[in-house]
């Protein structure tokens, strides 16, 4: 096969034979020096892309939800309060009374407000009521509001909404009657049997909790419940569907509550005026400050993942090394050529270092394309399974910079055979007998 | 004999690799004029190859000075010898000459990729490939299709033919060869010769050729015997001759 590098031109300069030498020579070893590249290029593409899902997850994560500007709860610890009501974690150990949400909701600083009530499940997802406001008020990634697959929100009392997840794991359809338990277990609990709910629509995937939430309004919460006191039905009660249909409803406690504020300069205001609420004890959270710390406890992981990336990428450039040093005594004869005709030694180490870098950089160059071919495929599969976006965009400066790492490792690494060849070929001279 | 036609000029040379071990090579006195043919013959051992590297600026001498062209090169740093075994001195081995990966042609203007005096005196003609060529042409590799085979195809003889092309490119003034035809037939190896010496002639290449063939010797305008130059050998243990 002809070597697709052009001839030298006579005026060339002397790095410019030694990169032309550097790259014959790689040519004539492709099968070695192939899966070297082969090799990096893999762990190149592994780094780029765990960096680029480490980056959308924390992202994506972080903008779990966004617009909200304070979540309110009962008095418990922030990280509690979002994860049970943000993530569907966990329980509330108290709820909000109505009257305080009244007070809330009719604050002046705040320019809307959705209550949410926890507390239900079907088939291990969460139930949760809300009002109509939640789909108009919620916000996840940058800003993108809840949109519907298919259906419509709920207009009937016994209407629900499903995320993505619920109807892509439980194979539900728009019009298909579903049955609400008490409580979250999954074995042994009671169900608002008589009282079974029709899906009336389906929301996309957003890589949020959403998606594995069944909504329904906060009547709705309020009407299953109303034959029930102190924890459990009533004997013999069984009020209908119609009948239920026809009264206020109105909630007693409600679990959390979303707030917008009309201005972001009233937040701390607002969550002071919160946390000193007489009536009852509350707490009031920022959720990009209470994301950020839950972020940071889970970053002992991906800091692992990152460090394993890396443990690949070092394995990848020693095997670079041991294919290099196996070489080196086979070209003996070689450098010792080279050397008759004029090469100094320093050419010789120049030699060895560029193969390496060569090779790293061939490498980080293939494993850029992996990354951006794997992107492509996953992509679609990725926003599908978990809601995370992958745009295929530009290299970014940081990345360049982990690229212009592995690469610069791999020069260094270079110096070791640079130095083995520089020994041979000070006691070689230039008569090697074999 | 005036300075100018004088090219290798050796004094008191001596040459051991460590103060412990013993003196290799003694030669107490060694010129070589301009466009001689010189022999110098030897059984292995007898210091031929220290010579030669001693010669070429590759070995430096432990006492004694080697001037050649007139400069005093054994004085030189190893950079400066380095580039002055690249701009005048051209050399064959005995074998396994060619860089596996480059093609003939690249093969032979090797020379010029690390010296730009070389490089200059091989490009009178035009350009450099065509240069090339030709010298190969003239050592009877005329063969268009030869010229663009990969060199691990090439005969030994063919691979020697590129090598001498390769030492004679750019017209060095001094040729070391290290028994360059003891990998080739009998029949071959006078024909080799004549080759070379017409292109070494007709460059003003001074030869000179270190074997132990003493068959080759008539060719030569003068034969130099090693065991008797080498004052060093004298000295040695009668194993290690």
């Amino acid at each position: 096969m002809r070597v697709p590098m052009p001839l030298l031109s006579p005026l060339s300069s002397t790095s410019q034979t030694l990169l032309v030498l550097v790259w014959k020579s790689l040519a004539n070893r492709k099968a070695t020096a192939g899966l070297t590249i082969f090799s990096i290029a893999l762990s190149v593409a592994l780094l780029l892309s765990v960096e680029r899902l480490r980056h959308q997850a924390r992202e994506s994560f972080a903008n779990t939800i966004s617009g909200t500007d304070l979540i309110v709860g009962a008095r418990s610890g922030q990280l509690q309060l979002l994860l049970y009501s943000v993530f569907r974690i966990g329980n509330a150990t108290n709820n909000i009374t109505w009257r305080s949400y009244q007070d809330i909701a009719n604050h002046k600083a705040v320019a809307w407000s959705v209550p949410i009530s926890l507390g239900d499940s079907h088939k291990g997802f969460r139930v949760m009521g809300t009002t109509p406001g939640f789909f108009q008020h919620y916000r996840y990634g940058r800003k993108q509001p809840l949109k519907l697959a298919k259906g419509k929100v709920f207009e009937d009392l016994f209407d629900t909404v499903i995320g993505a997840t619920v109807a892509r794991k439980l194979g539900y359809r728009i019009g298909d009657k579903i049955i609400i338990a008490h409580g979250l277990g999954q074995i042994g609990i009671t169900k608002h049997e008589q009282l079974p709910f029709k899906i009336s629509g389906i929301l996309k995937p957003t890589g949020t909790p959403v998606d594995k939430t069944v909504i329904v309004s906060l009547r709705a919460i309020e009407a299953i419940h109303a034959d029930w006191k102190y924890g459990t039905r009533l004997p013999g009660a069984g009020t209908p569907a119609d009948e239920l249909r026809k009264r206020p409803l109105t909630p007693r406690a409600v679990t959390a509550v979303l707030l917008g504020l009309k201005s972001k300069l009233q937040v701390f205001r607002m969550q002071r005026a919160i946390n000193n609420y007489r009536a009852e004890p509350l707490l009031a959270i920022l959720p990009g400050v209470a994301l950020q710390e839950l972020w940071d406890l889970m970053g002992t992981a991906e800091a692992a993942l990152l460090m394993i990336t890396w443990f690949v990428v070092i394995a990848a450039i020693t095997g670079m090394l041991a294919m290099i040093l196996a070489s080196l005594n086979e070209r003996r004869r070689e450098m010792a050529i080279l050397r008759a005709n004029g090469a100094r030694p320093s050419h010789i180490v120049a030699l060895m270092t560029m193969e390496a870098g060569l090779l790293a950089l061939m490498g980080a160059i293939a494993g850029t394309l992996f990354h951006y071919l794997l992107t492509l495929l996953a992509q679609p599969l990725i926003e599908a399974e978990f809601g995370l976006t992958f745009p295929l965009t530009a290299l970014s400066a940081y990345e360049l910079k982990l690229l212009a790492i592995i690469v610069l490792s791999g020069c260094l690494a270079g110096l070791y055979p640079a130095y083995r060849a520089y020994r041979y070929t000070l006691s070689d001279g230039m008569m090697v007998r074999t | 004999m005036t300075a100018e036609t004088t090219v290798v000029k050796a004094n008191n040379l001596r040459f051991q690799w460590s103060p412990k071990e013993p003196e290799i090579l003694h030669i107490a006195e060694l010129h070589i004029g301009r466009g001689e043919h010189i022999f110098i013959k030897g059984p292995s051992g007898s210091g031929k190859t220290t010579l030669l590297n001693l010669l070429g600026g590759i070995l430096q001498p432990s006492s004694g000075q080697i001037t050649l062209l007139d400069q005093p090169v054994s004085q030189f740093s190893g950079a400066k010898r380095d580039k002055f075994r690249a701009d005048h001195i051209g050399v064959i081995f005995q074998m396994f000459n060619l860089v596996p990966y480059l093609s003939v042609v690249e093969n032979v203007l090797l020379p010029c990729r690390f010296s730009k005096r070389r490089r200059k005196r091989a490009m009178h003609r035009g350009r450099l490939e065509q240069e090339a060529r030709h010298l190969l042409a003239r050592l009877g590799l005329q063969d268009e299709i030869l010229q663009r085979r990969q060199v691990t195809q090439l005969s030994q003889g063919q691979q020697q033919r590129v090598a001498a092309a390769r030492a004679l490119i750019g017209r060095p003034e001094i040729l070391l060869a290290d028994e360059p035809t003891s990998s080739l037939d009998i029949d071959v190896r006078i024909k080799f010769l004549d080759l070379m010496f017409s292109e070494a002639d007709a460059a003003g290449t001074t030869v000179i050729f270190v074997s132990h063939d003493n068959l080759l010797q008539e060719k030569f305008s003068r034969v130099i015997a090693l065991n008797e130059l080498n004052q060093a050998a004298r000295h040695r243990q009668p194993e290690w001759g």
